[in-house]
């Protein structure tokens, strides 16, 4: 169960790091933040997504006792 | 026990390093380094908060909520607008070396070197200055020698590298045909020592001028010919020259003073003062300050990002500030176009037809002259206040159409209630059209005295507005 509180906590600080990799490749003339920012959406929403996951795979064995 | 992250006080000693940086080893160009680099700190940040977070999850500790919070959210999109900001500003342009807050030079001296050239501008026709930074005085007068004198000041860490870059731009006069070249060559020097120079430039009278600058006041006196200055950033002053054309990004003053030509005008700035112009006056100004007109003898066009206007003559004055347009004694037919703005507008002593348009602001006019002319003003949201002489002879036509009305001009003005609003109408004789109207706001009709005719050349017209006077005899014959 605590693997969803932990995915929680690790999306901002994910996104951070992707964010700042966007705008390196950005810098260093590679594809342009305006163009990728889509991007961030994305993970975004993964992460949420395997958080709703993981929250129902952990309240199915311990029921729900959290 | 939750331990505080190591991320703020890891910011706080970077940026504390940065600026040391900047001030031990000036030659490194420390925020080029940083506009390069910036999203770094940004990997950086989200690397170690993912590193902190694991570290707890494997103690067991309390994970927080959230892995990065509101606060810090708006701190990264700031350093991201900044960064983005910085790295392109360091794209298009050399970045500038020292860190100048505030116009202050964080770091380093200044050091002075004389400047001096002159030659002979014997059928010379055009003189071009081209002057980086720094103000430039040109004054006209008799002889044929073109004389500068002035110094460079250059902003360096040390003398020697002053003199290596004062070595490099000199101060130079080219002929090419009939045009004389006056160059300080600063861009020359691609050091990282700021060069600027300050330049008093005698010149014969009967030359154009052409001014090319960055950064730096322009000062022309005394010439017969065109003048143009084209500057990103300059103050423009401009007396007793022939013509003018003026081109300005950011410009904190121009102003142009007996012109014996027409003047021209573009660009942004704060303040504008034209005054005792012989020629045309053309303008496409966006401005944040004032704006003045005074006695320009032929029709003056301006126009900026929300406003137009036109007239053909300002005897007077005209002002222009962010929200008021104030004017006396000039001459139509006039056009005052303003958008999405709110001005108020009082014009006093006008000639010639008047046409106003307006979104919100107040609306306040005297034509005060004989004969009038059609006037035509109206307003979305505002009052609206006319000042009618009491012998003109006109056809007037007021309308609210949410507001109060007042009639204070009397007979044989009517007034009438409308809707909400009202109108206020009536004929004095067989005058002009004056049509005023407003959708929100009071309307008042006064009467004004003309102390006299004035000195207009022909005030026959003004003649048959006696016909008012009429109604003062019977009531001679009634006593």
């Amino acid at each position: 169960m605590n693997h969803a509180n932990l995915l929680t906590a690790l999306r901002g600080p994910v996104l951070l790091l992707v964010l700042g990799l966007l705008f390196v490749v950005d810098q260093s003339g590679g594809v342009q933040f305006i163009n990728t920012w889509p991007a961030l959406i994305i993970i975004y929403g993964v992460f949420r997504l395997l958080e709703s996951l993981a929250v129902k795979n952990s309240i199915g064995p311990t029921g729900g006792a959290q | 026990m939750k331990r505080a992250s190591l991320i703020a006080p890891l910011i706080l000693i970077l940026i504390g390093v940065l600026f040391l940086v900047n001030n031990i080893r000036p030659d490194l160009s420390v925020w080029r380094i940083v506009a390069t680099y910036w999203p770094w700190v940004l990997v950086g940040w989200g690397a170690l908060r993912i590193v902190e977070i694991l570290y707890s999850w494997q103690a067991g500790h309390l994970l927080p909520k959230t892995g990065v919070n509101g606060g810090e959210w708006a701190f990264i999109i700031l350093i991201c607008f900044f960064g983005a900001g910085a790295s392109a500003a360091g794209r298009v342009t050399n970045w500038p070396g020292n860190l100048r807050v505030l116009g202050w030079d964080m770091m380093g001296d200044t050091y002075d070197f004389p400047l001096h050239a002159e030659q002979s501008a014997d059928g010379v026709k055009k003189i071009v200055l081209e002057n980086l930074r720094g103000n430039a005085r040109l004054v006209g007068g008799d002889g044929t020698m073109v004389k500068v004198d002035g110094r460079s000041m250059i902003r360096a860490i040390d003398r020697q590298s002053a003199e290596r870059a004062n070595q490099q731009a000199r101060l130079a006069i080219s002929r090419q045909g009939d045009i004389l070249y006056i160059r300080t060559s600063q861009e020359r020097w691609s050091g990282r020592e700021r060069l600027t120079a300050e330049l008093d430039i005698a010149v014969p009278r009967n030359v154009a001028i052409e001014c090319k600058g960055r950064n730096g006041d322009f000062d022309v006196t005394g010439v017969t010919g065109a003048v143009e200055i084209d500057s990103d950033n300059a103050g423009v002053r401009l007396n007793d020259v022939g013509s003018a054309r003026i081109e300005v990004r950011r410009s904190d003053v121009v102003r142009a003073s007996n012109v014996k030509g027409t003047v021209e005008v573009k660009g942004r700035g704060e303040d504008l003062d034209l005054e005792n112009i012989a020629g045309q006056v053309t303008v496409d100004f966006r401005y944040t300050g004032d704006l003045r007109f005074r006695q320009l003898a032929k029709p003056l066009r301006f126009r900026s990002d929300s406003s137009e206007f036109s007239m053909e003559r300002i005897n007077g004055e005209v002002r222009m500030s962010r929200g008021e347009i104030d004017g006396d004694d000039f001459t139509g037919p006039a056009k005052i176009v303003v958008r999405s703005q709110s001005r108020d507008i009082k014009l006093n002593n006008f000639t010639q037809a008047l046409e106003i348009e307006l979104d919100r602001g107040d609306i306040e006019l005297a034509p005060g002259r004989l004969p009038l002319s059609a006037i035509d003003a109206r307003t979305r949201s505002g009052a609206v206040t006319v000042s009618m002489p009491s012998k003109a002879a006109f056809q007037l036509s007021a309308t609210t159409k949410r507001g109060e009305y007042e009639n204070e001009f009397g007979a044989p003005l009517t007034s009438d209630l409308q809707d909400r609003g009202g109108v206020i109408k009536g004929t004095t004789g067989a005058g002009p059209k004056v049509n005023v109207s407003t959708e929100r706001g009071s309307i008042t009709i006064r009467r004004s005295e003309i102390a006299t005719a004035s000195t207009a050349a022909p005030p026959a017209p003004p003649e048959p507005p006696a016909s008012p006077k009429l109604p003062a005899l019977p009531k001679a014959v009634d006593q």
